[in-house]
């Protein structure tokens, strides 16, 4: 059949089987979202720490610190063998075959390692804790670092909310307090960023969003009632979004939680690593470590500084001050703040990945295997979806049927006289007696006549492809010449349909069986 | 409309029994992983004092003895051309050559022992009684149960090295969903009504992600882990050639990116191990959630885990990255053909032939 002649109703229908699988990609998506803003914080603006205490009952910490205290038991036998060496060295230097020096040299570095070794959690949980203040200071300046209350005293509450509406960041009017409060707080502009994510669905303004957390059914059913006008747009734009933003946010969880493993990793094992120094051809091992060190500690003020910049970078969008060409209609504005959000939420995760080389390559074997499985199950669903389309429940109309109200005099007389219909459907009715229900009638008239579902359908080993063709033809031809044979059609493309019907609901019966085992 | 949509959803459903398939395998290989993220063993020789060893060895000596001959020209030639500085350094190789079997034993079982006794600090390297002599049983018990890492099953598990490892592997290849209220992938079908419909999709794609995700992880672990082993065994078997080309100027280039990642080869199993433990308190902590979060975070440890090597030994991440591409084409392909199969054993199953 011509691609041209479906009707709308076929189209209508192949649209909300794609809608379905758009229901599951979106909807992770927007989990997806909700999980990363919950923990984003976490993600991008701490640092691994000991969480140590010195008392009277001696060093106490967290599981990483109880790793650190065993990496120092090594790294003290590895100072002990070198102290040994090193009192051999001053023997040899002696006698000339060793340069003088070097076991001054081992002495004393020993000796520094060593108190290193001991001061350094105390040093490690100061330094982070300086590093995540000043980048909560960066993100807002307001904050007092008390969370329960973020505003400076000798602010008043109409204080604060004047400030709030007045902010670019902010989400609408405030009338109350608690609602201005996050005015002082670190995540005012993470939160934004988020809301701009979430937010902005549409290249067509529609009546209703895809994005609705609470309830996308209906908004599916909202869609399907604007379909002419632009939810194809709307369809195509939100899937590739949904996509790109499981993608995006997976990849800046893994990214996230890979930099704060390989932190912890180093800081884990620094006394480990300061004494492969010692050994010459080693070092070059530990030292690509421990120059990953400083800038991996610096990266939660790093991220503060990509978000402030990019929250004003997209608010800036949002205010309609024009960046570029992004001017041209409020569609692609509000397109352009989304990847800018997206872009932004991105890269202040994914600093590392640019800033240590290290990391580079195992970024890139786990972005492959996570972008591999999202594409394989967008693959996979669709699959279903389309075999859904295919087989069962979303049969394109021939051309003969094209309307409901031509079906309808079916579903009265379907109980053997079947001469207004096709010949193709005498077999199909007399085996489906039982299935007088409109929907049953629908699924057997709407018959795909595509090149593939044809084939598919007709794929046994009993056919050859030869035969399988002659079959097709035949079928055309009697879509053509629809009164003028009674002979019996090809029984497998019927039967089908009707013993797909049967099994799915066996199926459906005997699943929660299957579970309960 | 409705309609529609609640035979897709039942369709998605026998989907999920695929998928289910697809779950379980992966499964069945996280459950295996665990030998093959901590390193028991690294390849050695198995040297005993009697010059013999395993075929590794057989191979390292017949390339020994090639070794000698051309040092021992070397030496000649050397002593012949008044080059007397070089023969001390000659000599050195030669020996280096006859105690570098025991030497490479004796360290990777050192550094295979630390990285297990970082993993877990009570195990006693005795598989059959991994806890303290001095512990009781009652000890064992109340020690095993209370552990954060507890996953069920003997409580003595608690003192072997696999202890938390096993606690990662369970939250990843937990069934847990994304949404609270599909608790879990395959409760899906008890309580179908009762779920809010877009929960139930979430699921469903997002345990199509999961498992293909774990399948990666497993692929990749196991041929991270062989092309490991196959390059540390070239290092060290090869070690006679490569003490050969060191000593010729223009090849030494070559020699120095092999002998370059012994001091990296050796460093894995207690990198690795760091990761693990620390990245094990991480999940256990939960500070990325419950569902969604414990889940990917324990990947992300495993991922970790799994590729510390092409971290350590930069030579072998180009070939690792050509061998996981490959191995990612092949699953999505392998999963699209399996919804294949199943589709065409289906409608070969409503056949009429057998009415």
């Amino acid at each position: 059949m011509k691609r041209n002649s479906r009707p709308a109703l076929a189209s209508v229908l192949v649209v909300g089987g794609f809608v379905v699988f758009m229901l599951a990609v979106i909807g992770l998506a927007i989990n997806l979202t909700e999980f990363l803003d919950a923990i984003y914080m976490d993600l991008a603006l701490t640092l691994p720490r000991f969480d140590y205490s010195l008392n009277e009952s001696g060093e106490s910490g967290n599981a990483t610190f109880d790793t650190f205290v065993q990496m120092r038991y090594v790294a003290g036998g590895v100072a002990g063998m070198a102290l040994l060496w090193a009192g051999l060295a001053r023997m040899l230097e002696g006698t000339g075959m060793i340069s003088g020096g070097t076991s001054n040299t081992i002495i004393s570095r020993c000796i520094i390692f060593i108190i290193l070794f001991m001061v350094f959690p105390l040093l490690w949980d100061g330094a982070v804790t300086v590093v995540e203040g000043a980048s909560l200071w960066v993100l807002n300046p307001a904050y007092t670092f008390n969370p329960e209350i973020p505003c400076p005293a000798e602010w008043s509450d109409e204080n604060i909310i004047q400030k709030y509406n007045e902010s670019p960041y902010s989400r609408g009017d405030a009338e109350q307090i608690s609602d201005a409060v996050i005015f002082c707080e670190p995540q005012f502009k993470i939160r934004y960023v988020f809301d701009q994510m979430m937010g902005y669905t549409e290249l067509q303004e529609t009546k209703n969003a895809y994005l609705t957390p609470d309830d996308p059914f209906s908004a599916l059913t909202m869609d399907i009632q604007n379909f002419s006008e632009s939810v194809l747009v709307n369809t195509f734009l939100g899937l590739t979004k949904a996509l790109v933003t499981i993608n995006i946010l997976l990849m800046a969880f893994v990214i996230g939680i890979l930099a704060d493993l390989l932190v912890g990793m180093i800081i884990t094992a620094f006394p480990l690593i300061l004494m492969l120094t010692l050994i010459p051809k080693v070092d070059a091992v530990a030292n690509r470590f421990l120059d990953a060190l400083p800038i991996l500690f610096l990266l939660p003020l790093l991220s503060a500084v990509v978000i402030s910049v990019g929250a004003g970078f997209i608010a800036q969008i949002g205010t309609g001050q024009c960046v570029g060409d992004a001017c041209d209609g409020s569609g692609m504005m509000t397109l352009y703040a989304w990847i800018s959000s997206l872009g932004v939420v991105f890269f202040a995760v994914a600093l590392p990945v640019m800033l240590v080389p290290l990391l580079g390559q195992v970024t890139q074997v786990a972005s492959r295997a996570i972008t591999g499985a999202v594409h394989t199950a967008g693959v996979a669903t669709k699959y279903g979806v389309r075999s859904m389309a295919d087989s069962k429940i979303l049969k394109l109309p021939s051309k003969e049927s094209t309307t409901l109200s031509d079906l309808a005099p079916i579903s009265d007389d379907n109980s053997g006289t079947t001469k207004s219909n096709p010949p193709k459907n005498n077999t199909q009715n007399k085996r489906t007696q039982g299935a007088s229900s409109l929907k049953d009638i629908v699924r057997e008239e709407l018959k795909p006549v595509d090149m593939d579902d044809v084939s598919s359908s007709y794929m046994t080993p009993n056919y050859t492809p030869r035969e399988q063709y002659q079959m097709m033809q035949n079928e055309r031809l009697k879509s053509h010449n629809m009164k003028s044979s009674d002979v019996s059609p090809d029984k497998p493309l019927d039967i089908k349909d009707e013993h797909d019907h049967e099994q799915s609901v066996n199926e459906k019966k005997s699943e929660p069986e299957k579970d309960d085992t | 409309m409705v309609l529609v949509a609640i035979d897709g959803a039942i369709l998605i459903t026998v989907m999920v029994l695929v998928f289910a398939g697809v779950v379980g395998l992966s499964n069945i290989m996280v459950e295996n992983l665990d030998d093959l993220i901590i390193q028991y063993s690294m390849p050695n020789f198995e040297y005993s004092n009697i010059e013999q060893g395993n075929t590794l060895f057989d191979v390292y000596s017949q390339l020994r003895w090639i070794a000698v001959i051309i040092l021992f020209c070397g030496v000649l030639f050397c002593i012949a051309g008044g080059f007397l500085s070089s023969v001390y350094r000659l000599v050195l190789f030669c020996v280096l050559l006859f105690v570098f079997p025991p030497i490479w034993d004796v360290s990777t079982q050192a550094v295979v022992m630390g990285g297990l006794w970082i993993l877990n600090p009570l195990y006693t390297f005795d598989q059959k009684n991994p806890c303290p002599i001095h512990w009781s049983p009652d000890d064992i018990t109340q020690y095993g149960v209370q552990s954060p890492y507890y996953t069920g099953g003997n409580p003595s598990d608690a003192c072997k090295p696999s202890h938390r490892v096993s606690y990662v592997l369970q939250q990843a290849g937990g069934l847990t969903g994304i949404k609270p209220d599909g608790t879990s992938a395959l409760n899906f079908f008890n309580n179908i009504i009762n779920n809010s419909v877009d929960a139930w999709f979430v699921n469903i794609f997002g345990v199509v992600v999961k498992a293909v995700m774990l399948l990666n992880l497993v692929l990749m672990a196991v041929v991270v882990g062989v092309i490991l082993d196959m390059f540390t065994g070239v290092v060290i078997g090869a070690f006679p050639i490569w003490i050969i080309l060191y000593l010729i100027p223009r090849l030494r280039r070559v020699s120095i990116l092999f002998l370059s990642s012994v001091p990296s080869i050796l460093l894995i199993p207690i990198f690795s191990s760091i990761i693990l433990a620390a990245g094990s308190s991480v999940v256990a902590s939960g500070i990325y959630g419950d569902l969604f979060g414990v889940w990917l975070s324990a990947v992300s440890v495993l991922f970790f885990a799994a590729v510390i090597p092409v971290f350590l030994v930069p030579v072998i991440g180009s070939i690792i990255s050509y061998i996981t591409s490959a191995i990612m084409q092949g699953t999505t392909i392998m999963i699209q053909h399996a919804l294949k199969v199943y589709s065409s054993v289906k409608s070969a199953n409503d056949r009429p032939d057998s009415a």
